[in-house]
């Protein structure tokens, strides 16, 4: 922060005081980003045993959703709230899966948070494990 | 496990305790704690969870799923298939493994609904046909079956009716297969229809369904994990095979040992696996899989996204002209100097492939490949060209085949749909020219 702000002093010799304050403003836009971005990259821990995303409600999904199937068959899917409603549903419907009564909602925020859809196009570029590495 | 803490921190049971799952199904012993845990180091070593996830080979499955005390390989399977999901086991084939024209048993892919049979008695396994449109019901015996009746061998295309599901957006839910459902094995077994004549079949026959033994995966013995089939006229033709042998060896167990039905060119799902009963119909067979989304599509095309009612989807028939580049392998460095041979297969449901065209501009321009005629109806082809690059760079190789009715695979995907079906965008490879 110190600085930025001499920097910022600096450039006040050469340009008016202006013209510092969105290189100020983006400096630390970015900062925070960064600092962001890292403080979530290091809060994504991941269960050992079933790859489920640790954080609030996880138990309680790990609880319900592995006690007949594999927890790959979460982990492996993206879906808006709604249509992991709908899986709930048609699980219940057909495949004996129990009410999850008050704990639906606390699966659906998990779920919702964690494995929504993530937009792409049409057609993606082909994966990076499939591409050329140059040495 | 029956001990959650809700935000209260109160003890909250679930509706239903471990104590009330079948035991096989009770939660995962010490043996697949400890050894996730050492994939966990794995994982951190690699440093990436998405990238680990995906290449999860398919001979390290967690213990706990196999009820053993020791990791396994899938009985009989190439270790580098991809593990999709391990309750029930899926995995798909790379597509550079699919290079042999005649794929090898431990390179099929497999596609399980429910958990397999564990104990085979071979002697008493029996096949019952019966059913409304049946003038009876008979069981034979499985040496009865192979004595009994005329044995055929077919080179047959199985293909899962999600394969290439991964590119869908929105995406679709289910196993995320990206081009390697698919394999042509060579298959040895009886004609279905010499079993259903000798049975007899009323004139109101419009369908089959299959019943196998394996079981579903909430552990309920009455309900079952998958119960498809075909219409008759498809149950009737000379390729439609109750098969026990892949390759002039015994099935895989993964594959449906002793006995399983094959239909080339459509949905491998319609291909049931082991097989201990054909019911004959006198309406579309509605068992487990047959009915609501499941192997279906919009009976008319939909946006991306859109909400479509059970009553307007249609089930999936023949499987669309589809491709793929088996050679070389995607990330290829080429030296700019030397030609490069490309190679892969190409197949059409029931029809079949007149020209496959490869493009290395990404469809810009085309040239035909040289293309071989199928072993026999519903075998895949062999397709293979040589490539001259015009300057360093990076490039995509672009397969894309034509069929006997002039319908070729798209290069984006093709009509969206609820479930994720029907994938047969171009395949595309990457080639760095050095």
């Amino acid at each position: 922060m110190l600085a930025i702000v001499l920097l910022c002093r600096s450039f006040r010799v050469y340009s008016i005081n202006i013209r510092c304050m969105p290189v100020f403003v983006l400096i630390l836009l970015g900062m925070s980003t960064i600092a962001l971005s890292i403080q979530a990259k290091d809060k994504i821990t991941y269960d050992p045993m079933t790859g489920l995303v640790i954080s609030e409600n996880y138990d309680i999904v790990r609880a319900h959703c592995t006690a007949c199937h594999s927890a790959k068959l979460v982990t492996q899917n993206r879906m808006t709230r709604e249509n992991w409603l709908e899986t709930i549903r048609w699980m219940q419907r057909s495949q004996g899966l129990w009410p999850l009564g008050a704990q639906e909602q606390k699966i659906l925020d998990y779920l919702e948070t964690h494995y929504s859809p993530i937009a792409i196009s049409r057609r993606s570029p082909i994966p990076s494990y499939l591409m050329p590495v140059l040495k | 496990m029956s001990n959650i803490k809700d935000k209260t921190n109160k003890s909250v049971k679930p509706e239903k305790t471990p104590a009330d799952i079948p035991p096989l199904y009770q939660p995962v012993p010490v043996n697949r704690r400890s050894f996730l845990s050492s994939l966990a180091t794995i994982t951190t070593l690699i440093g990436s969870e998405i990238v680990f996830a995906r290449f999860l080979p398919a001979g390290l499955i967690p213990v706990a799923f196999a009820q053993t005390s020791s990791p396994f390989l899938i009985p009989g399977k190439d270790p580098e298939l991809v593990l999709l999901n391990d309750r029930p086991i899926n995995a798909e084939t790379p597509a550079h493994l699919l290079n042999d024209e005649v794929t090898p048993a431990d390179k099929l892919f497999v596609r399980n609904n429910g958990i397999p049979p564990q104990k085979f008695d071979i002697e008493n396994w029996t096949l019952t046909i019966e059913g409304e449109s049946a003038k009876q019901s008979k069981t034979y015996t499985l040496a009865e079956l192979k004595q009994r009746f005329t044995h055929y061998t077919y080179q047959l295309t199985l293909e899962c009716g999600g394969n290439g599901r991964s590119e869908f957006s929105p995406p679709a839910k289910g196993n995320q297969w990206t081009n390697g459902a698919v394999g042509c094995p060579k298959w040895t077994g009886i004609r279905l229809a010499d079993v259903l004549k000798d049975v007899g079949l009323k004139d109101d026959a419009v369908y089959i369904g299959y019943y196998g033994k394996d079981t579903h995966l909430s552990g309920d013995p009455n309900k079952n994990p998958i119960s498809r089939g075909v219409p008759i006229n498809k149950a009737l033709e000379d390729e439609s095979l109750i098969a026990w042998a892949m390759n002039d060896q015994d099935l895989p167990v993964m594959n449906g040992y002793p006995l399983r039905l094959v239909f080339g060119g459509w949905p491998a799902s319609t291909s049931g696996k082991w097989l201990e009963k054909i019911v004959i119909r006198n309406q579309v067979h509605d068992g487990a899989k047959m009915t609501g989304t499941a192997y279906r599509v919009p009976c008319k095309t939909v946006a991306p996204g859109a909400k479509v009612a059970d009553e307007d989807m249609c089930i999936i028939h023949a499987m669309p002209v589809k491709s793929l580049v088996t050679y070389p392998k995607s990330g290829e460095l080429h030296p700019l100097a030397k030609k490069l041979g490309v190679n892969g297969h190409a197949w059409a449901g029931d029809k079949q492939v007149d020209k496959v065209e490869v493009s290395i501009d990404f469809g810009q321009t085309w040239q035909a490949a040289k293309l071989t005629k199928a072993l026999n109806r519903n075998a895949w082809q062999h397709w293979h060209s040589t490539l001259l690059f015009p300057q360093k760079g990076y490039y995509e190789v672009w397969a894309k085949a034509t069929d006997s009715d002039g319908v070729s695979q798209p290069m984006v995907l093709p009509g969206w749909n609820p479930k994720g079906y029907l994938n047969n965008a171009c395949h595309r490879i990457a080639v760095q020219v050095v």
